[in-house]
């Protein structure tokens, strides 16, 4: 009799479907299955079988490093190996994105999101209407998905009960559910995303760009089997060197021109690089191509039907600039809106919070929402820095008086005050600003009248 | 590659043989009482879902479960997911008393589930299991100890295993408690546990545990018992008397499974026995195949030891089981042959059996008229009859 696996009782969801499940939502189902936290499961099962022992701690791969274990890369593999010996199971990679190696940059680790969860609360409130196990799709990781490839809604990224973001693999609780201490609500209870209906999107629109993005990456996602047999580079070299032709008189710079990309980028990818995801998906995107087809295309096939199955039927993609790609990416219409109700409560806070703190919770960057509320990114930043300035003058006032009463009792006690027993006396750690308060020390010993 | 039985030698068999993980080549002997025990065994499986089989020590109940074990989890469902049969053993490996925790946590290991010991508690917040109840619980930060706990565990492990039968062997450690009341409430358990997941659960003992069973008649009334016998035993595998026994077919049943062990061996090194040898080996190993194996065991391993090559009866005479332990041995098995004809003794009706042949199922219609004796020269029985000649010889 062979051996039974340890993991055991689930079966992967959604394969050869846009929502394939990720593989490290397939070990959360596992462990919670098993009545282990996914905690435990990876120390004590994963980690022995890994050829070399991972040098962060657990948790950090519970909240950043699941990009590891679902992306591309030596780790990536590693892992799956694991799993497959863990449950018995093959196949496992194609849910991560391993079947991709063959036509984009595996040293590129930005393919996956590395923030907070994020997550379609229609798609779960779907599963839980229809009792359907909670999990989460491979899809929802990629970091250039801004929406639900099925529903067509923004992905949510925070809990609609509590406000607070959520790691990418959960401990102890099921997918679909607060991880927040003491909330442990259901995410898509209460979110004011389940009310709208389906997305129709004006052509050229940012959330055109969003819907086109989640549609192919879900169907590059469905056709994993076929892309772990027959992806490859050829069919987007073809499409350059064809479209070469065709758009810019068999001319790369003039493709490039005409595309808005560096000649840098085409040079490389028709000299063998492989590109990173969002390049990829951006330059077929701009050439009007399924991104599915140009990576299973077999070598010497050419491109010749437009491709319009995800677009507005009738109207044309708009002509993009590339430097605005990214931003479009980041800044639709919902997004910009959130940002702006966030720059507005930080600045009845008083500036608190820093422009900076602010885009890193929205998980954008701050010259973004500066470029996009110019004014109020100003004001916050001129409340904050006031607000700082103010801290400062204040915390070294106390300094300069905690320091003066150490000197002062020190040398009432008849002690020359040297410099660590004054800090000691102080309550102050000499290891910072040693500069400034050894300033303060001299400048308060001077006072009393005592030179060394 | 394993070599086949024709191709190993004396010596070969004996090496193996004298590592206590080696058993002969050709594993489980079948044999008719071994057989008779299997049908029993498959029939109470079918019906119950807790039941206790009993049988002399070295009779084969081990060999019993684990062929039910290997057909259980034959290769056409080897899948590395499920899991058909397992085994575990009741008595404690550090001399301990029975404890269920300890029995739920061998059922779990047995049962290959991962980290048993850092399992977190089930008993989480309700809201979502009434909300969802397939979404799964939301447990707590605290760690899962008490046998309730565990007992859950296995359940949900059986469930997602496709388990059918749970194997207790050594069970009399389960019986083995002062209070009764404990005894049944541990039984309970197991009976709950049998209720509530999809499996059975089939005890396997010495006759120690009759000892229970004869004070108290709750407990009795409980179980089913299906008995092992030895052969010579009066009692059938339901542990009534045997209505026809054959002790001459038993002896050559029972030395029949000799017969197949020395056909293990290579030809030049088996021993030809005479009839007052074969009658000791059946007399000495109690009826026993078990203890009939261990001995052929022991005498191959004295006999390579002695740089031989071929069994003499001589080898069986220096490593026979001693006097005391048959003594104990046969006095043991007859003592809980007795407890068990007592156990499974029918009461007694008002109205006896149909014999066999009738057909149970009443005629339909009107009664058919009884032939009359056609021989010639008889007279009927009759009542009018008798009257009749009595007159004629003139008494009144």
């Amino acid at each position: 009799m062979k051996p039974r696996v340890p993991l055991y009782g689930r079966f992967p969801f959604g394969h050869g479907t846009p929502l394939t499940e990720s593989l490290t939502s397939f070990v959360t189902r596992l462990s919670h299955a098993r009545s282990n936290s996914t905690t435990d499961v990876l120390k004590y099962l994963v980690w022995p079988l890994l050829p070399e022992p991972p040098t962060e701690q657990v948790g950090w791969y519970l909240h950043r490093g699941c990009a590891d274990f679902d992306g591309l890369g030596t780790l990536s593999r590693a892992f799956v190996r694991a799993i497959d010996q863990l449950t018995g199971r093959s196949q496992l990679a194609l849910h991560t994105l391993l079947p991709w190696e063959s036509f984009l940059n595996p040293g590129f680790p930005g393919a996956l999101h590395r923030g907070a969860k994020r997550w379609c609360s229609r798609c779960f409130a779907f599963w839980h209407q229809h009792g359907i196990p909670a999990r989460e799709p491979l899809v929802w990781r990629v970091s250039k998905v801004r929406r639900c490839p099925v529903h067509r809604t923004v992905l949510s990224h925070l809990c609609p009960s509590c406000g607070k973001q959520q790691p990418i693999m959960n401990k102890r609780v099921p997918a679909g559910v607060c991880t927040s201490r003491g909330c442990g609500e259901l995410l898509h209870k209460g979110d004011p995303l389940l009310q709208s209906g389906d997305v129709a999107p004006e052509p050229g629109s940012d959330d055109c760009w969003d819907i086109w993005t989640a549609i192919a990456v879900g169907r590059m996602l469905s056709l994993q089997t076929e892309m772990d047999d027959h992806a490859g580079s050829f069919g987007l070299v073809r499409l350059l060197v064809e479209s070469a032709q065709r758009l810019g008189e068999g001319k790369s710079y003039r493709l490039a021109k005409h595309l808005g990309v560096s000649y840098n980028l085409i040079y490389r990818i028709c000299d063998g690089h492989l590109p990173r995801l969002d390049y990829f998906l951006a330059l077929t995107m701009r050439l009007g191509e399924d991104p599915s087809e140009v990576a299973l295309a077999p070598y010497g096939t050419l491109f010749h039907k437009p491709w319009a199955s995800y677009g507005t039927p009738g109207q044309p993609w708009p002509p993009f600039s590339w430097s605005r790609i990214n931003r479009r990416v980041r800044y639709s219409a919902e997004f910009r809106s959130g940002i702006g109700r966030a720059l507005d409560a930080a600045t009845q806070e008083d500036g608190r919070r820093s422009l900076t703190e602010i885009a890193r919770s929205l998980e954008t960057s701050a010259p973004g929402v500066r470029y996009h509320f110019p004014e109020k990114a100003a004001e916050l930043a001129r409340l904050h820095t006031a607000r700082r300035e103010r801290e400062r003058v204040e915390r070294r006032a106390a300094q300069e008086k905690a320091i003066r009463d150490a000197v002062v009792q020190l040398v009432r006690s008849g002690i020359h005050p040297i410099a660590r027993q004054t800090f000691a006396l102080a309550g102050m750690s000499g290891s910072m600003h040693v500069k400034w308060m050894r300033a303060i020390w001299r400048d308060q010993k001077q006072r009393c009248g005592i030179l060394d | 590659m394993l070599n086949t039985p024709q191709q190993r030698t004396f010596a070969q068999i004996a090496e193996e043989l004298a590592d206590d993980e080696h058993s002969f080549p050709s594993g489980i002997l079948p044999h008719p009482q071994f057989d008779a025990a299997m049908r029993t065994f498959h029939l109470l499986y079918s019906s119950y879902r807790m039941f206790l089989v009993v049988g002399p020590s070295g009779v084969g109940k081990d060999a019993l479960a684990m062929s039910i074990l290997s057909a259980l989890n034959r290769p056409i469902l080897d899948s590395p997911d499920l899991l058909r049969a397992v085994m575990v053993t009741a008595a404690s490996a550090q001399g301990r008393a029975f404890s269920m925790l300890e029995l739920w946590k061998d059922t779990l290991y047995a049962m290959n589930e991962p980290l048993v010991g850092r399992k977190h508690d089930l008993d989480g917040e309700r809201r979502h299991t009434q909300e969802a109840p397939d979404l799964g619980l939301t447990p707590t930060q605290k760690q899962a100890k008490s046998a309730y706990d565990l007992r859950r565990y296995v359940c949900r492990a059986a469930k997602d295993r496709q388990l059918k039968l749970l194997l207790i062997d050594e069970a009399f450690a389960i019986v083995k408690t002062e209070r009764d009341r404990s005894l049944l409430e541990q039984l309970d358990a197991l009976r709950n546990l049998a209720d509530a997941a999809p499996f059975r659960i089939a005890l396997v003992s010495t006759g120690r545990i009759l000892e229970k069973f004869e004070s108290s008649g709750e407990l009795a009334r409980r179980m089913r018992v299906m008995h092992f016998p030895r052969y010579g035993s009066p009692l059938g595998t339901n542990g009534r008397p045997v209505a026809h026994s054959d002790p001459v077919a038993d002896r050559k049943a029972h030395l029949g499974v000799f017969v197949r062990l020395q056909n293990e061996l290579p030809e030049s090194s088996r021993l030809k026995p005479t009839p007052h040898q074969l009658e000791d080996l059946y007399s000495l190993s109690l009826g026993c195949v078990g203890h009939l194996v261990d001995w052929c065991r022991r005498a191959i391993i004295h006999c390579h030891h002695s740089g031989r090559d071929q069994l003499r009866w001589r080898d069986f005479t220096e490593t026979p089981l001693s006097k005391a332990t048959l003594d104990k041995l046969r006095k043991q098995s007859d003592d809980s042959e007795s407890k068990l004809q007592a156990l499974c003794q029918p009461p007694a009706f008002s109205k006896p059996d149909p014999p066999p042949d009738d057909d149970p199922t009443p005629p339909v219609g009107p009664s058919p008229k009884k032939p009359r004796s056609r021989r010639k020269g008889v007279p009927h029985a009759t009542r009018y009859g008798k009257l009749r000649e009595a007159k004629r010889n003139g008494d009144t």
